[in-house]
């Protein structure tokens, strides 16, 4: 068995390497200074064979080959290590999806060109914040926040600025604002947020708000399309659950007989103890015994040859 | 065949199919009451009841039947759930896949996909009009295709779409959503089964069990109008 596994991750590892330098060879893509993308697949791999599904199962025996190379794909096309825990495999039914994690999302987001700097800040109660709209942009005046001001039970919403550099290489903000409201309803969303939300609320709302920022900023920035769309699949909320995978899987493939075989076959026609053997219904109801016993003499002459066929 | 609905909704679930001789409801989530009131009910003529499964918009009025002496055809589990004396002679219990008649009808069953266990629908054949249906509600997907079948009674509950926007409005909260996801047919899924059927022979589709909050009635006649190329009923 382990010797299958070995020959398969070769394979998928090699199809994933080949296509990521060909990416670059064409200047798809480009990566950090620091970024090996053939480091970053082999850290991968050693993440993914300890990576177990539902059942307790490597997901690389129970995950599609397909479905793996594409997380892997996916993962080092957006630079991201899941060895910094900025990406987690996870799979649904037999296929493997790659998630962002919200250091992964800052991750992406400081690659994109022109990015400068993200940052997430969460508001308290008794914190002093203002802010201010100009032409359609929100614009933070002041935040302020006292040390003894913290507390997770008196949190009313949270912020994430991006900073970037527009055309005329001006240093420019993408503000995100959420409240409290907002965040629960992301929350209420995701699968096991809204009990992780509870633990530790602050790291919860910087994450929902970094999110939030990170895709309305992806979406109207000029970066690849080829990352931005690695951004978008590895996104939670673009991940159809288990439902939707079940459906694509399961729906409208068998055919269905509808034909009624048995009574056909074996009955003919002066045979009323087999069809109330088979129609309890006329021993309790006596106006119905006319219509099936009528039924009955038809379905044996006009009806047989819908059933010939 | 005549269809005829008398409720389609989460809130109350009753159909009435009937060929020339023979006449069965679907559902039993109106009371006797109501459907009296209804000119084409006529409880005289009702062979017998079919349940798709034991949620109480669908069975709920099942014992009214029963007193006036109308076979009940359910699975175990329905039976089970709605704590059914499986022994009288008035509850037939069925399996999916497996043929019997009422009457001129001959009923086959299939499995559904729902959030409660023996959920099934109906492919049923008028032995004397030679017309086959085909009836499925309260399920998230089917997973066959149909033959020869000249109406479609399928549940079209929500567009994916509209639930979306819900959500992001707090209208539907996330569980909800989730649930309705797994138990319930969306209109983009319905699509996808009516392009997977073969159509050349059906007359009409009829569209059940429409949500209040997350359909849009119009717009679903008409995309699976467009789809199918067919005359359309919105329930």
């Amino acid at each position: 068995m382990s010797n299958e596994i070995t020959r398969f991750d070769k394979k998928t590892l090699e199809v994933v390497e080949q296509q990521i330098s060909e990416y670059q060879k064409n200047g798809q893509i480009h990566f950090p200074a620091n970024y090996s993308p053939q480091n970053a697949l082999k850290s991968a791999f050693l993440v993914l064979q300890e990576t177990l599904d539902r059942d307790k199962k490597p997901v690389l025996q129970t995950c599609t080959k397909e479905s793996i190379a594409y997380a892997l794909l996916n993962t080092v096309i957006q630079g991201l290590s899941p060895a910094k825990k900025q990406i987690y495999f996870i799979p649904y039914g037999n296929k493997l999806s790659a998630m962002r994690s919200y250091h992964g999302t800052k991750a992406v987001v400081k690659r994109l060109t022109n990015v400068i700097d993200i940052n997430a800040e969460v508001i308290y109660s008794s914190d002093i914040f203002e802010m201010q709209i100009v032409s359609a942009r929100k614009v933070i005046i002041k935040h302020e926040q006292n040390f003894q001001n913290i507390d997770s039970s008196k949190i009313v919403g949270a912020y994430c600025i991006i900073e970037y550099k527009d055309k005329n290489n001006e240093k420019q903000e993408y503000i995100e604002v959420m409240n409290k409201q907002q965040i629960d309803k992301a929350w209420s969303k995701s699968k096991t947020g809204a009990s992780v939300a509870k633990e530790f609320p602050e790291d919860m709302c910087k994450r929902t708000v970094i999110n939030r920022a990170a895709k309305h900023f992806v979406n109207t920035s000029d970066d690849s399309d080829l990352l931005i769309d690695a951004f978008h699949k590895s996104s939670g909320a673009d991940f159809e659950d288990t439902a939707q995978n079940e459906v694509i899987n399961n729906a409208n493939k068998e055919v269905f007989d509808g034909d009624f075989e048995e009574i056909e076959e074996t009955k003919t026609e002066p045979q009323p103890e087999t069809k109330e053997k088979k129609e309890p219904k006329k021993v309790v109801k006596k106006e119905a015994e006319t219509p099936a016993e009528k039924a009955g003499e038809l379905f044996n002459g006009e009806q047989k040859p819908p059933f010939a066929d | 065949m005549k269809i005829k609905t008398f409720a389609s909704s989460s809130k109350a679930n009753c159909y009435q199919i009937s060929d020339s001789e023979t006449t069965i409801i679907i559902e039993a989530g109106l009371s006797l009451k109501k459907l009296f009131k209804h000119p084409c009910f006529d409880i005289s003529k009702i062979d017998a009841i079919l349940i798709s499964h034991s949620h109480s918009d669908h069975s709920c009025f099942i014992n009214e039947f029963l007193k006036y002496g109308i076979v009940c055809y359910m699975t175990f589990e329905t039976a089970e759930s709605l704590k059914m004396d499986k022994n009288s002679s008035f509850v037939e219990i069925i399996e999916p896949k497996k043929g019997f008649k009422i009457g001129s009808l001959t009923i086959k069953a299939f499995e559904t996909q729902h959030n409660c266990a023996g959920a099934i629908g109906f492919h049923i054949t008028s032995e004397i009009e030679n017309k086959r249906l085909v009836f499925a509600t309260d399920t998230f997907y089917i997973r066959y295709v149909f033959q020869k079948i000249n109406y479609y009674m399928i549940e079209c509950n929500y567009d994916a779409e509209i639930l979306e926007k819900n959500i992001e409005l707090g209208i539907i909260d996330g569980s909800r959503a989730k649930r309705l996801k797994s138990s319930h047919f969306s209109l983009q899924n319905v699509i996808e089964f009516f392009k997977a059927q073969e159509l050349s022979e059906c007359e009409k589709i009829h569209l059940l069990h429409l949500s209040n909050e997350n359909a849009d009635a119009e717009n679903f006649k008409n995309r699976i109008m467009e789809i199918t190329g067919l005359p359309v009923e919105v329930y």
